[in-house]
């Protein structure tokens, strides 16, 4: 009863348009007030506040300011270039650019939302302009942006292991596999596509008389993934230390090597990543103290004894498929953060009794909440590609479901056969 | 009237430069906190104790800092489709109602915060030596400079097109 009713109150709120964080700690506040015991108020901002105070967290504005440098510098231009030479002349060149370009991109940028600006404002008027639908062309970039957070760096991948016992650099190990299967998917994908509805070729000779000059010019661009994913797995410096090297890197190419940045443009990027930063802590703030109150309320054992009652801490496999449905509805709804920062807690413990491998389960819950990004009506990858390549909400939400199909599928393949998650850290030992 | 509005647009920015500001630059102590931990420790072979606690404080001050940053450009994530759509005099009724309820919240937040300061100026942190509270400080500060940025933006008319475009 009071769970429909907190339940409700939040969904009015967000009808209202009262901003994500704000409507959950209020949430949170009429939790504590229909329990009747007032001292546990002071509970909220400590909750609130320990959600943001995490070590490891640290990384996350890291990982923001090297893809906004990435973007200032002129490097992701570059790697686009690079990425036209590899793969643009075959039929349907340009989405095969636009999946590649997110592959690399995500070795060097934490979020989805940054590949899906970055490839987004670039790709989709060029796709657009060769004669793909534009509907398919956005598509396939909020499809191409979902590898972002599943090849390293990984911001979720950064929250979920703020909130369990899982090592970063294990977790970013084990999603690489994953990630370059998600985009061998949309390559796929891409191929089929192209081969039935006869998908413009583009002009590959003008790229290739620039062979050489794209080939020096993008050389600096690809040392930034290097560098992050490198530094991580040879295990020289930590994931967060890899960031702040990666965004040092990028202003260091961006002032004397592509001499684009200006100092200007510096401000401008730390300013844009304090923005985001912001954002995204204060929705984990306000989402761990209705975590709190869940717990404090004793949700997760209710949780656990019903689906132990189901039988489904026994079978592994029914259990992530379970888990799987279940947070891709509630994806559906709710912003991304928030839905991670909510489950990770209630899910992982069970995931760890029914015997899951928990780099294994981190990949499939990053996974999970990244098809939420694209899944309608609430996915914020969604509505950057509909804003930066001025296609209509409705067409698209009717056009993204092939999409949505191809990353369900690559989770299922997941779900299936867990040493596609674990072969890889096991073999680096972390 | 105009006058008026003028200073409120004029407090308004100041207010944004000040979060845009002193957040951007705690970002640059961070990354360079952290690039110095890595000089110590490949090139000097020493770790320094501090810079694990600097990068807390500094993390911490800079995400709340730059709400008021991020609410100044629409950066914090909310649905509004349906107000919007609203005939005039009951959308600002609604917009009125919901700017009083999200400045109690915040102001809960921060009054809450404040009182969980108590006793934390004297506990000191091992390695600077600072008092826990100021860590714990930033939450009051940061939901009040949230709270008055979005007061002030309600006042005040619609962004031009100029500012609204961002960087």
């Amino acid at each position: 009863m009071m769970w429909c009713a907190l339940l409700g109150a939040f969904f009015l709120q967000m009808l209202l348009g009262i901003p994500l964080f704000v409507g959950l700690v209020a949430t949170a506040f009429l939790g504590v007030a229909s329990l009747g015991n007032e001292s546990l108020f002071r509970v909220i901002p400590q909750q609130f506040f320990g959600g943001m105070d995490v070590f490891s967290l640290l990384a996350i504005p890291f990982f923001l300011l090297t893809g906004t440098l990435m973007n200032r510098a002129g490097l992701t231009d570059r790697l686009m270039d690079f990425c036209r030479l590899l793969v643009g002349s075959a039929r349907g060149g340009l989405g095969y650019v636009n999946v590649v370009g997110g592959i690399i991109l995500a070795g060097v940028n934490g979020s989805a939302a940054a590949d899906a600006s970055a490839l987004g404002s670039l790709l989709i008027p060029a796709m657009e302009k060769e004669g793909f639908p534009r509907a398919y062309a956005a598509g396939l970039t909020a499809g191409s942006a979902l590898i972002g957070p599943i090849i390293p760096p990984s911001i979720f991948m950064v929250i979920y292991a703020s909130m369990t016992n899982a090592s970063i650099g294990g977790l970013f190990a084990a999603g690489v596999v994953p990630g370059f299967l998600l985009g061998g998917a949309f390559l796929a994908m891409n191929a089929l596509w192209s081969a039935r509805y006869r998908f413009p070729f583009s002009d590959g000779a003008a790229v290739r008389a620039r062979k050489g000059e794209i080939l020096k010019r993008s050389t600096g661009a690809l040392v930034a993934p290097l560098l992050i994913i490198g530094g991580i797995v040879a295990g020289v410096v930590t994931p967060t230390e890899s960031g702040a090297l990666a965004a040092a890197y990028c202003a260091a190419v961006g002032f004397f090597g592509t001499r684009q940045l200006t100092l200007r443009g510096l401000g401008e990027a730390l300013v844009e990543t304090v923005r985001l930063t912001s954002a995204i802590f204060l929705i984990m703030g306000a989402a761990t103290s209705v975590g709190w109150l869940l717990k404090w309320e004793r949700v997760p054992q209710t949780v656990a004894a019903a689906l132990a009652g189901w039988g489904l801490l026994d079978t592994p496999l029914l259990l992530l498929l379970t888990l799987s449905a279940l947070t891709f509805v509630i994806g559906m709804f709710m912003e991304e953060v928030a839905v991670l920062t909510l489950l990770t807690p209630i899910f992982a413990p069970l995931a760890a009794r029914a015997g899951i491998d928990p780099l294994h389960f981190g990949v499939v819950m990053t996974l999970n909440v990244t098809i939420a990004l694209i899944t309608p009506p609430v996915g914020a990858c969604n509505y950057i590609v509909a804003a930066v390549g001025r296609v209509p909400l409705g067409e698209l939400f009717r056009e993204i479901w092939p999409f949505i199909g191809v990353a369900v599928g690559t989770l299922l393949l997941l779900i299936l056969c867990p040493p596609l998650t674990t072969a890889l850290p096991r073999a680096l030992g972390l | 009237m105009t006058a008026m509005a003028d200073r409120l647009q004029r407090i308004s920015r100041t207010l944004e430069r000040v979060s845009a500001v002193g957040a951007g630059a705690l970002l640059v102590v961070n990354v360079a906190d952290v690039l110095l931990g890595i000089v110590c420790r490949y090139v000097f072979r020493i770790s320094l104790v501090w810079t694990e606690e600097v990068a807390r404080y500094s993390l911490v001050w800079l995400a709340l800092l730059g709400a008021g940053c991020a609410a100044a450009r629409g950066d914090h994530m909310a649905l509004d489709f349906l107000v919007p759509r609203l005939p005039r005099a009951p959308r600002l009724v609604v917009e009125v109602l919901r700017l009083a309820f999200v400045l109690a919240v915040l102001l809960a937040l921060a009054v809450l915060g404040w009182k969980n300061l108590a006793g934390t100026w004297e506990v000191k942190t091992m390695a600077l030596g600072v008092p826990k509270a100021a860590l714990l400080l930033a939450l009051p500060v940061g939901m009040l400079l949230l709270g008055l940025q979005l007061f002030l933006g309600a006042l005040l008319p619609p962004e031009n097109s100029e500012r609204t475009e961002g960087p």
